[in-house]
């Protein structure tokens, strides 16, 4: 019986699947220019959130700092992309807005992630009452629109910062669930599964080692490209004022406060949008990118 | 099998990318071609509209209901003024009390009986006559129905006090003299008894009916009404003040919520008027704008943060010195609201009577703040909660000004926005009020006890105006004689006394009065501004070189 023990792994294909993936993705990332776009806009957006402190001109505008004497100026040498109504650098604000958009967006999704795919490995493995509850209960949520289902619970809970991570992540957990188990239903009678069970592996080792690891690339596609559309949620939330509260430095709220001056300060508008509308870009052209890459499905179609 | 699969994939997904950039360039195509033939289509119409006498006016927030005895807030104008009519109203500014419905009047010489002679042969918009038993319900029914306008009349009138003499004639019993009653008066409306009375279900006083139609003898009668998309009437033909001359043959109240919007229809001609609060820099644009010209006039709206006087820290008067001077009134008034209001550093509007000769002030002094937050006795240890009016600038502003001053003395604040009607069930209770909250408060009746009456008060606890939740014996009996005397001279000596208490306790900050402005098509005529009702007399208006 010692032979078979490490049979699983190689059954698995794990190896060579590694390798190919590799090879794949160095040829799309380089041969496809959307895709190295998109590489190029996350990066730039994730180190400038990370580096805002060091980068802003008016650190101090990001949060209570106010100048009354320089309110709604244009574009210039000292504010690049102009001030708010309340004077404070919106270059600056943008950047520090980065980091509060980029933590939703990631604690969201990784939340997300943390919620529904261990419950949707359970459900996929385990058919009968344990797949009915955890799948009814996800339909239940995936039945009313995310944007929704988020408003009204960021509306109810109060406008900050951890209760628009709770909000967003109520409405988008039920959606990794969704694919996990389907996955994990069309695995879990491939032959090395089913011969891991007759060994007595136990579950949770079959579940993680066996099913989860191949159901990664899809759980990365999926996650990056609903960073993105987390991103656009969390800055719809704050348009409509119920995600973060001022001064907190958010994308969306900023547009929400330049409307009172349209079309006068047209650059309180424009740069705010112009950053959610690049960041969203960019995850969602890399998320394309990774899911021809990594998509097991799509192995064997290049050339 | 896979393999085929494999390559539907394919295809599908790289379709997907090309559909969305596809979709998404037809999306901003259609918007543009949206907008442009809305504008192109719309000037049309809107002069097509003004031929025919249709006069529109923006407003920013829902009108929910047209009851004249439920509202209380300055929107309410807007069809109070047209739809019904008063026994006396206000008119010109400084406001005067006019005689309207009643032509004349006497009071007794203990000032509790009040008689009023009504005018003959005015119609309800169903064509009855108007008279005295109309007031005498309209009068029960604003008392009885307990709202926010009811409020005004608690100190002097209860229900049933009122009595129709005659067909022409009403008498009034107040239970205990009140000197502003003459002013507090227009804010009766009078209703049609017979035909509220019609549609009263288990004894609702006819509120759910009364919300969405119209009972009234006004200029205008209701021809519909949407909540979210405002109303529209008609020339009441049979009208008694006639309608010889120049005026609008009908008026609409559309909601438009943008400032951007509101300047642009006005600038294309589908509106003929702004609402009056819209960011400054929104009327220095319509300034320069051809077609469009902007009125100022001084009126009676103050605009305060109100501190809760009884919760701690801002129970502690050291504390709430501390806030008035961390306040920078100039930075505000002047760079935010761009000179165009007046620093008002009492309760009282400085431009109605009841205040000092030379009112005192608090300035900004970040020093004085500090020196006051460390003679305090209770230490602020937790974020202030201010409430602002939710996505109003003026008031955001206001707050974000004073969270930035206080941050640089130590003292967090955490801003919640609320709408003006979530705001004024908050501010009736101690327990749901915040530390803080900004607003105006806008001249109901045009005398002091509209503010520093309704302010502070305690008796007046649970209306929102006296959301400082403010308790000074000597103030409540100050303020109680002034309501009682009838005499100016002495009430103004009263008043100051209140108001250099108020002052020296520091309630509020009292921060400016307001100018009101408002983008006007050039083309109309016959604006005719009152602090109390701000102008939204539509019946004078009319159009000229259509």
């Amino acid at each position: 019986m010692n032979g078979p023990v490490a049979a699983p792994q190689d059954l698995a294909g794990v190896g060579p699947a590694k390798k190919l993936l590799n090879r794949r993705m160095q040829r799309l990332f380089f041969r496809d220019k959307l895709t190295g776009l998109g590489t190029v806009l996350v990066l730039v957006t994730f180190l400038s959130a990370v580096a805002a402190p060091a980068l802003s001109p008016f650190p101090e505008d990001a949060y209570e700092n106010v100048r009354v004497t320089e309110r709604l100026q244009g574009p210039g040498a000292k504010h690049w992309f102009g001030t708010d109504r309340m004077g404070r650098d919106i270059f600056s604000r943008i950047l520090y807005g980065g980091r509060v958009t980029l933590f939703i967006a990631l604690a969201v999704t990784l939340l997300s992630i943390a919620i529904g795919v261990p419950l949707g490995l359970v459900a996929g493995y385990y058919s009968g009452t344990i797949r009915e509850v955890i799948m009814r209960v996800a339909d239940i949520f995936l039945a009313i629109p995310r944007i929704i289902l988020a408003l009204s619970l960021a509306a109810a809970l109060g406008p900050n910062v951890p209760n628009v991570i709770v909000a967003l992540s109520v409405s988008f957990w039920p959606r990794f669930a969704r694919i996990v188990e389907a996955e994990t239903q069309s695995l879990r009678h491939e032959l090395y599964v089913e011969a891991s069970e007759s060994l007595g592996v136990s579950p949770l080792s079959i579940l993680f080692r066996h099913i989860f690891v191949h159901t990664l690339p899809t759980i990365i596609v999926r996650g990056t490209l609903g960073i993105g559309f987390t991103i656009l949620l969390a800055a719809t939330l704050g348009f409509i004022g119920v995600g973060v509260s001022p001064p907190t430095p958010e994308w969306g709220l900023m547009i929400a406060e330049s409307r009172e001056y349209l079309p006068g300060t047209w650059w309180y508008a424009l740069f705010p949008g112009l950053a959610i509308f690049l960041t969203v870009m960019g995850y969602t052209l890399l998320g394309d990118s990774l899911r021809d890459a990594m998509d097991p499905k799509l192995r064997g179609i290049e050339g | 099998m896979r393999r085929n699969g494999r390559g539907k994939r394919g295809e599908g997904h790289v379709l997907d990318r090309r559909t969305f950039l596809k979709t998404g360039a037809g999306i901003v195509a259609a918007n543009l071609a949206g907008t442009l033939g809305s504008v192109l289509l719309r000037r049309g119409r809107g002069n097509a509209a003004e031929a025919r006498g249709h006069f529109v006016q923006a407003a920013r927030t829902e009108i929910s209901s047209l009851d004249p005895h439920e509202a209380y807030t300055i929107e309410v104008y807007s069809f109070t003024l047209n739809m019904y009519d008063n026994l006396m109203r206000f008119d010109g500014n400084p406001p005067e009390v006019v005689p309207w419905l009643a032509e004349s009047h006497s009071v007794s010489g203990d000032g509790l009986t009040w008689t009023f002679r009504l005018r003959r042969g005015v119609k309800f918009h169903d064509g009855r006559e108007l008279t005295a038993e109309d007031v005498v319900y309209s009068v029960d029914r604003l008392l009885r129905l307990g709202k926010d306008p009811a409020s005004v009349f608690k100190p002097c009138l209860k229900p049933g006090a009122s009595e129709a003499l005659e067909r022409y004639t009403v008498r009034m019993k107040l239970y205990q003299p009140f000197a502003p009653f003459l002013a507090i008066l227009p804010i009766i409306c009078v209703v049609n008894k017979d035909l509220v009375q019609k549609n009263e279900k288990g004894g609702d006083l006819g509120a759910p009916w009364l919300s969405r139609n119209d009972a009234g003898s006004g200029a205008f009668k209701l021809r519909s009404h949407e909540p979210a998309k405002g109303f529209v009437m008609d020339r009441f033909a049979e009208y008694w003040r006639g309608w010889r001359g120049s005026h609008v043959q009908s008026a609409e109240v559309r909601i438009i919520r943008e400032p951007a919007s509101q300047v642009l229809n006005l600038q294309k001609g589908t509106i003929h008027m702004t609402h009056t609060l819209l960011p400054p820099e929104q009327f220095e644009r319509m300034e320069t704008m051809k077609g469009v010209r902007v009125t100022k006039d001084q009126t009676l709206r103050t605009f305060v943060i109100r501190m809760h006087n009884q919760r701690s820290p801002l129970n502690d008067v050291n504390v709430r010195k501390a806030i008035a001077h961390a306040f920078d009134y100039d930075g505000f008034n002047k760079g935010v609201m761009k000179g165009n209001v007046v620093r008002n550093p009492v309760p009282i509007p400085l431009n109605m009577w009841g205040n000092p000769k030379n009112p005192p002030a608090y300035t900004f002094d970040l020093a004085k703040a500090e020196s006051y937050l460390a003679k305090a006795k209770s230490k602020i240890t937790r974020p202030l909660d201010l409430i602002s009016l939710a996505g109003n600038p003026i008031t955001d502003q206001a707050a974000l000004l004073l969270q930035s001053n206080l941050k640089k003395l130590g003292v967090e604040v955490k801003i919640r926005g609320l709408t003006f009607p979530q705001f004024s069930v908050a501010g009736k209770n101690q327990e749901t009020m915040g530390d803080l909250a900004v607003h105006w408060v806008s001249s109901y009746y045009p005398d002091p006890d509209n503010w520093i009456g309704k302010m502070y008060d305690s008796r007046n606890w649970g209306a929102w105006q006296a959301s400082s939740f403010y308790k000074n014996l000597e103030v409540d009996n100050l303020l109680q004689k002034a309501r009682e005397v009838v005499d100016r001279a002495q009430r103004q000596k009263l008043y100051e006394r209140a108001t250099a208490i108020v002052f020296e306790d520091s309630v509020d900050v009292w921060i400016y009065n307001s100018t009101s402005q408002r983008g006007l098509s050039d083309r109309l005529q016959g604006y005719n501004f009152s602090p109390v009702g701000d102008g939204l007399d539509f019946y004078p208006l009319y159009f000229t070189g259509s």
